[in-house]
């Protein structure tokens, strides 16, 4: 019980934390004055002699100097504080000289970093001043006890000329007492510490790393061109796949099927009936093998939406479909593969669940591309109660079409009609 | 017959050669790709070429155009179409510039070696040769402009048969009725879709085509 209370006050003092921060708020104070004593000189000469020869390059090391404070500073802040500071995206160096030079003068993040360098005086003086008060004081309250023992005299004070000597209970009283303030400081000391170099992380990233926003809106767009291209890349993947099937597998099962199809003709006079029996089998099972095969490919991405496009790619789906599907298309030119892929297979498979579980008459698409978007609806009469969650399949689609960036809406009351709707951005 | 193979596949080109010199036609070129098309045929004039639609460089749909180019240049020469998958949308293209001496048909169909020795020399002789899918997905199209949903389902099967080029009597043979019931349904037909009733063979396949795909 003891124990932990103890643990609770002073358990801070048994972890690195607080000596760690302690140390990095006392070396705020050399390095503040390291920092602001280079920069001002260095500022000071290159502008003084910004006419001459040396002016000029010296101003742009000095500047360029901003960025290697923000290094060496984040890296001080992570090593210390252990507080990971996002570095600034290097600049993206043009070609030449002169150029480069203008470049660093008009580079934000060196600026910020020689902006801070300056300000690290005045709060390395704060730092460095509350750390040491604060540890100072509180080592020597708790320790007051302990003086009587190395023969310090017992303390003294005057008020309005009059001495006053601690000694007997007096004394006890007043040591009991500084202790108690003592413990009570050694107690928040931690915290404090911990305030202040929160701070001192909060101005560093402040002034040493890029700001939040920015940074989202850095990464959306980063994220967004990986993800446009491990799009397109897994449709040109595809298409690769289909490909090597149609080279490979396809004509050497269609060649197998042929060879047996001659074996079956060849057998055709022989009175061995187990063997034409066995060719006759084999040759059906090849023949289904390479139906299987075809549509296996059709599954993953048809040949005619290569060659043809959309709109001849849909009207295959449709004549496949056993329920009537009345198709009104209007796609004036050819669009990105994987922006045809989606929609491709948004028809294929709501067209399949139509077929499969609507128990619709009729049905009705539409593929239309109206100002860069591209709009798909397939609709029916049949029952309804499709649900974008329980259908695997139209889950599939909706990971396909938010993956290139679209929206799937499936609307589907019990009763019916069913409407599965997409808007796909295709930029002109 | 004297025929010319295009075919980048050196598996298929090879045993397709070897199945039609089987039954006793000669292949007079066996080509890679369709970049030599129209020269090689007007080498050797050939009764028949049979192409494949995918082919090199591209790998998308250069036999179909090759063939379409190779009909523009000389209309006479009946050319087979071959290809793993079968598009509505294809045939229409092909069969745009006439229905004389022109075949579709899946690759596949090579392997019921038979029917498809049959069917090249169907389109040799000036017939047509569609395939079955082809035949179900103009069906299919047309279903809503439809005098076709007038026909009973008997008919339905003659139509199609007649639309993958048969003839009476092999039609007949097929749905193993008499030659005379055949005709019965065909004018049954032809009366239904008004079409213009005609004994030849060929043109009444034109007819039926003409009506699928127009």
């Amino acid at each position: 019980m003891m124990a932990a209370v103890m643990k609770r006050l002073f358990g801070a003092y048994a972890r690195p934390r607080v000596w760690l921060e302690s140390t990095h708020l006392l070396l705020g104070l050399p390095v503040g004055i390291g920092l602001f004593t280079i920069v001002v000189t260095m500022l000071a000469v290159s502008t003084g002699t910004l006419f001459s020869l040396v002016g000029l390059p010296l101003l742009v090391m000095t500047v360029a100097g901003g960025r290697v404070v923000g290094q060496v500073e984040r890296a001080r802040v992570k090593a210390l504080l252990g507080v990971e500071l996002p570095a600034h995206a290097p600049i993206s160096w043009q070609r030449g000289l002169w150029p480069r030079a203008k470049q660093i003068l008009a580079d934000r993040p060196s600026w910020r970093g020689l902006a801070y360098a300056l300000l690290m005086l005045p709060w390395g003086i704060v730092t460095f001043t509350a750390t040491v008060v604060l540890w100072t004081v509180a080592v020597s309250l708790v320790s007051l006890p302990l003086w009587g023992w190395v023969g310090e005299p017992p303390p003294a004070f005057t008020v309005d000329g009059t001495r006053f000597h601690l000694h007997g209970w007096s004394l006890v009283a007043a040591v009991a007492a500084a202790s108690l303030v003592g413990l009570l400081l050694s107690i928040v000391l931690p915290r404090v510490v911990h305030a202040l170099a929160s701070l001192d992380a909060a101005l560093a990233r402040r002034l040493l790393s890029p700001n939040e926003a920015k940074r989202l809106a850095a990464r959306v767009a980063e994220l967004e061109v990986s993800r446009n291209a491990s799009v397109e890349s897994s449709t040109t993947e595809l298409r690769r796949i289909e490909r090597d099937l149609h080279d490979g597998a396809q004509q050497r099962l269609v060649s197998l099927a042929m060879n047996l199809g001659r074996a079956k003709e060849q057998l055709q006079g022989s009175d061995d009936e187990r063997a034409r029996e066995l060719v006759g089998a084999a040759h059906d099972e090849a023949k289904h093998a390479i139906t299987e095969l075809r549509d296996l490919v059709r599954g993953i991405h048809p040949a005619v939406l290569t060659d043809r496009g959309l709109d001849a790619a849909v009207s295959a789906l449709v004549v496949r479909c056993p329920v009537p599907v009345s198709l009104h298309t209007e796609l004036p030119r050819r669009l990105p593969a994987a922006i045809e892929a989606a929609a491709y297979f948004v028809v294929a498979e709501a067209l399949t669940n139509v077929a499969k579980h609507s128990r619709a008459h009729s049905a009705n698409v539409r593929v239309a591309e109206r100002d860069g978007v591209l709009f798909v609806e397939v609709l029916d009469d049949g029952v309804g109660g499709a649900n974008e969650l329980h259908g695997g399949g139209l889950r599939g689609l909706h990971e396909r079409v938010t993956a290139v960036e679209g929206r799937l809406r499936v609307v589907s009351p019990f009763g019916g009609p069913t409407v599965v709707s997409v808007e796909l951005p295709c930029a002109l | 017959m004297r025929i010319v193979i295009v075919e980048d596949s050196v598996l298929l080109r090879e045993g397709v050669t070897r199945l039609l010199e089987e039954y006793g036609h000669s292949v007079v070129a066996a080509e890679g790709d369709a970049t030599r098309l129209v020269p090689v045929v007007e080498e050797h004039a050939p009764d028949l070429v049979i192409l494949d639609v995918r082919m090199p460089p591209t790998h998308t749909d250069e036999g179909l155009r090759a063939a379409i180019e190779l009909r523009m240049a000389r209309p006479a020469t009946p050319v087979l179409v071959l290809s793993q998958y079968v598009e509505e949308r294809y045939a229409v293209e092909l069969l745009a510039m006439g229905t004389v001496g022109v075949g579709y048909l899946l690759k596949e169909r090579v392997a019921d070696v038979r029917e498809f020795v049959d069917a090249a020399v169907r389109v040799a002789d000036g017939g047509t040769a569609l395939d079955p899918e082809v035949v179900s997905q103009l069906f299919a199209r047309s279903r809503r402009r439809d005098p076709l949903a007038t026909l009973t389902p008997r008919e339905r099967e003659v139509l199609s048969l007649m639309a993958q080029g048969f003839s009476n009597g092999a039609i007949a043979a097929a749905l193993v009725v008499s030659a005379g019931a055949v005709e019965k349904h065909i004018s049954s037909i032809f009366a239904k879709l008004d079409l213009p009733p005609s004994e030849l063979e060929h043109r009444r396949v034109l007819a039926v085509l003409r009506h699928l795909t127009g």
